[in-house]
């Protein structure tokens, strides 16, 4: 039994050792979350729009064109509970903050905060951007280790790329916005729409949780002057055709009745026809030309009213 | 509990400690060490459901009891048919129910009647289809009085809820598993290590091959309508290793965690895939499974000894129910027929049992037959495959008719295949290993003595580096939903 567990102790050391120098390299690997946490504290007193939301908004409006000086913090399946955490953990750095713009997506009011959400995103909130609400336990391991958190598979993927090709998992511009998703790498549109459509649809028509998120988004904006914006960023038919047109309609209702009952600005955008597949990445989301387009056209309509 | 997760890799070491170091001196503390360790094990995916393993426990082993007790032929019958009850009972209400209720409103609407039944709305009990197997086994050998009723209710308890294999087998049989109970387990050091080396290579097959094969095998099915034919024969391609590795990787876990505690499971996989005709994959494929049915149904039923129909009748019905035990669909069932139409034949020509001994047992290479033979089973069970995958009979078809219709030799272009480049190098590594290994009882079993320690080790931690750095992304395993 000695030799067993001397042998094991020998054998597993050096990868003890490898664990923590991973671990040290992937949690100071800049992302996407490190990025805009220290933009927002070097220059956060020269924004006066914040663009928040998912992927359909960190892809689809890119702040670049906007009269007034903008910035994304937006990032991939960021739900209105993030939204929220990060406009008040940061809004003490944005002084001249005049605007806050809020997509509502099709999964944006029925999301479960627990249900699929990944570890890894949940690390990234914890750890690069200060988020208060304790989303991952501490009695929970992954939250003391980027590395188990986003998985083996995602690190070592990470890790490879920035050590052997230095490259970061930074997606975005100075302005927040994600560049990756070009033109020219554009996707089959009905076949992504599909799979998105699926993907975004967990089968709740309960929006109580999240329109208390964004509830306590615009009390807080009423509070430190300055307005919120709802919009639905515009999508292909493929995808809304793959939707469940119930829950939509009460989506568009949820918006409208927010909007009107706070007296804010709402815009839907899903059914613009100025949109063309062009103008798409894949089946939900815009690519650069798109961005460009939507970007000028949001920033009229939030201006000229 | 996953296997594959950090909370097992906290679990694991501390139950060993407490085993050998703590509860060592007393047989009957360390089974109730491995009671209360498989409870927790299973506790932790949804603590409501041990109820079930603790009531099918207490049925079985008073079962038990009561037909160690009884002379009476109708009564032992009617005990032995209150654990059959009890346990497919289980079975049927959790698995099959809603299947049964909505193939019943289906087959009416299909004569024009149209009826509304209610579905249930249950959890699926993890490793309910293994554990139920496994107590089962116990009460019809007890009754076959191919066993002595147990009256150690905390060693039976342990041998129903043995978490090495709780969830997704081995299907151990009470003969085998139960009695280890009994007996003082001493530890020892080549078992140990090879238990290790045994896990080392499950999880191998779990994390590298089964999760990346699935990435690529998901968007495949998925989105089978708008990709080539080439890419849809990938895709079961695919799906045909990450079945393998995802099923043998938990059963070489489990084998692994057991000899850690001095317990020996029953081999579950023995290299199915270098099989050279579908009888030789059946005796190499879920080897617990099948030899169960073998043994309390095929046996039960006349086994190969009646006439020409009876063997047929015989080997449908075991193939159906094994095809139906895997799942609630017509997939399922749609799968076994399809092996019992290949394995008839065979049976039939009296040749089901023509390769018994390893492939190119004395040789490196096999011969340009057996490298045929190999392909054309191979395939056989690829095209299967599809059936098990599908979600709907209806896609299978479909799955397949697009491949014949649409049949193009281009090179596979779809997203989905991008996730599987490393697969490129990785599963003929994989194969190779397994070939060069396929005499042993897995693929990481060396001799000592013949080869040194640098090299064991550097091949250790070459499995280790390629599980860090090519680790798939994380999957269920496929048979916890079975």
């Amino acid at each position: 039994m000695k030799r067993f567990i001397i042998s094991v102790i020998i054998f597993i050391l050096p990868l003890v050792l490898l664990f923590t120098i991973l671990e040290y390299v992937i949690r100071n690997i800049p992302n996407d979350y490190s990025f805009k946490k220290n933009h927002i504290i070097d220059k956060g007193n020269e924004i006066e729009t914040l663009i928040l939301g998912s992927s359909h908004t960190f892809m689809g409006v890119n702040p670049e064109y906007f009269q007034s000086v903008a910035f994304s913090l937006a990032n991939t399946s960021q739900s209105l509970f993030y939204d929220k955490e990060l406009l008040m953990e940061y809004n003490d750095y944005m002084p001249n903050l005049k605007k806050v713009i809020i997509p509502i997506s099709y999964f944006s009011l029925s999301h479960k905060l627990d249900k699929g959400e990944e570890n890894g995103r949940k690390y990234d909130y914890l750890h690069y951007m200060n988020c208060k609400t304790k989303i991952l336990s501490n009695k929970n391991v992954k939250y003391y280790s980027a590395f188990l958190a986003k998985g083996f598979s995602k690190s070592s993927r990470a890790i490879k790329n920035y050590v052997f090709k230095g490259k970061t998992p930074i997606s975005c511009n100075s302005y927040g916005w994600c560049t990756s998703y070009s033109y020219s790498k554009r996707h089959d549109l009905k076949s992504t729409a599909l799979t998105a459509a699926k993907r975004h649809e967990n089968g709740s028509l309960d929006f109580s949780e999240n329109v208390k998120h964004l509830e306590e988004i615009i009390n807080f904006s009423r509070l430190h002057n300055f307005e919120v914006v709802l919009i639905n960023t515009p999508t292909t038919k493929y995808y809304y055709d793959n939707l469940d047109s119930q829950k939509l309609a009460k989506i568009f209702k949820t918006c409208s009745d927010i909007s009107e009952i706070n007296s804010i600005k709402y815009f839907n955008f899903s059914h613009d026809k100025c949109f063309t597949e062009e103008d798409f990445y894949d089946g939900d989301h815009l690519n650069d030309r798109g961005a460009t387009k939507f970007s000028k056209l949001l920033n009229d309509k939030i201006n000229c009213l | 509990m996953l296997f594959n997760s950090i909370e097992f890799l906290i679990f694991l070491p501390i139950v060993f400690i407490l085993y050998w170091f703590v509860t060592n001196k007393k047989l009957k503390v360390q089974n109730l060490l491995l009671l209360v360790a498989s409870y927790i094990f299973y506790g932790w995916w949804d603590w409501r459901f041990l109820s079930l393993i603790v009531f099918s426990s207490f049925v079985d082993f008073a079962v038990g009891i009561g037909l160690g007790k009884q002379e009476n032929e109708t009564k032992r019958k009617l005990l032995l048919l209150t654990s059959i009850l009890v346990n497919l009972g289980f079975l049927m209400y959790f698995k099959y129910f809603n299947f049964f209720v909505d193939s019943f409103v289906e087959a009416f609407s299909f004569f024009g009647q149209s009826l509304s039944a209610s579905r249930l709305k249950v959890i699926l009990p993890v490793g309910i289809s293994f554990y139920t197997f496994q107590t089962l086994s116990y009460s019809i050998d007890v009754y076959k009085r191919k066993l002595e009723p147990t009256k150690n209710i905390v060693a039976f308890f342990a041998f129903v809820s043995f978490f090495p294999q709780l969830v997704a087998g081995p299907i151990e049989r009470a003969t085998n598993l139960l009695p280890q109970f009994y007996k003082k387990r001493n530890f020892n050091y080549n078992k140990a290590v090879d238990g290790l080396r045994q896990i080392l290579w499950g999880l191998f097959k779990k994390i590298v091959i089964a999760d990346n094969c699935a990435t690529v095998a998901n968007n495949v099915f998925n989105n089978y309508q708008d990709v080539s034919s080439i890419t849809l024969i990938a895709g079961a391609v695919f799906f045909t290793f990450q079945i393998y590795g995802d099923f043998s990787g938990y059963s070489d876990i489990a084998i692994g965690t057991s000899r850690l505690f001095g317990f020996n499971l029953m081999r579950n996989f023995a290299f199915p895939y270098f099989s050279r005709d579908i009888g030789e994959f059946w005796r190499r494929w879920h080897i617990s499974l099948s030899t169960w049915f073998r043994d309390y149904l095929y046996i039960p039923l006349g086994g190969s000894r009646g006439g020409t129909w009876s063997k047929i009748r015989n080997t449908f019905i075991i193939f159906l129910v094994s095809g139906f035990w895997h799942g609630a669909n017509w997939t399922f069932v749609f799968w076994g027929g399809l092996n019992a139409l290949y394995f008839i034949p065979l049976l039939l020509a009296k040749k089901n049992r023509q390769n018994i001994d390893t492939v190119a047992k004395n040789s490196l290479f096999p011969s340009f037959k057996e490298i045929f033979q190999i392909f054309t089973t191979f395939s056989l069970t690829t095209f299967a495959w599809i059936f098990f995958r599908s979600e709907s009979l209806g896609m299978a078809f479909d799955y397949i008719n697009r491949i014949i219709v649409n049949f193009d030799l281009v090179i596979p272009r779809h997203e989905g295949l991008a996730a599987g480049k490393s697969l490129i190098v990785i599963l003929p590594f994989f194969i190779l290993i397994e070939w060069l290994q396929r005499n042993k009882e897995h693929a990481l079993e060396f001799d000592n003595i013949q080869i040194p320690r640098p090299i064991r080790w550097i091949a250790y931690y070459s499995i280790v580096f390629i599980i860090i750095f090519f680790a798939g992304t994380q999957q269920d395993f496929i048979y916890f939903q079975f």
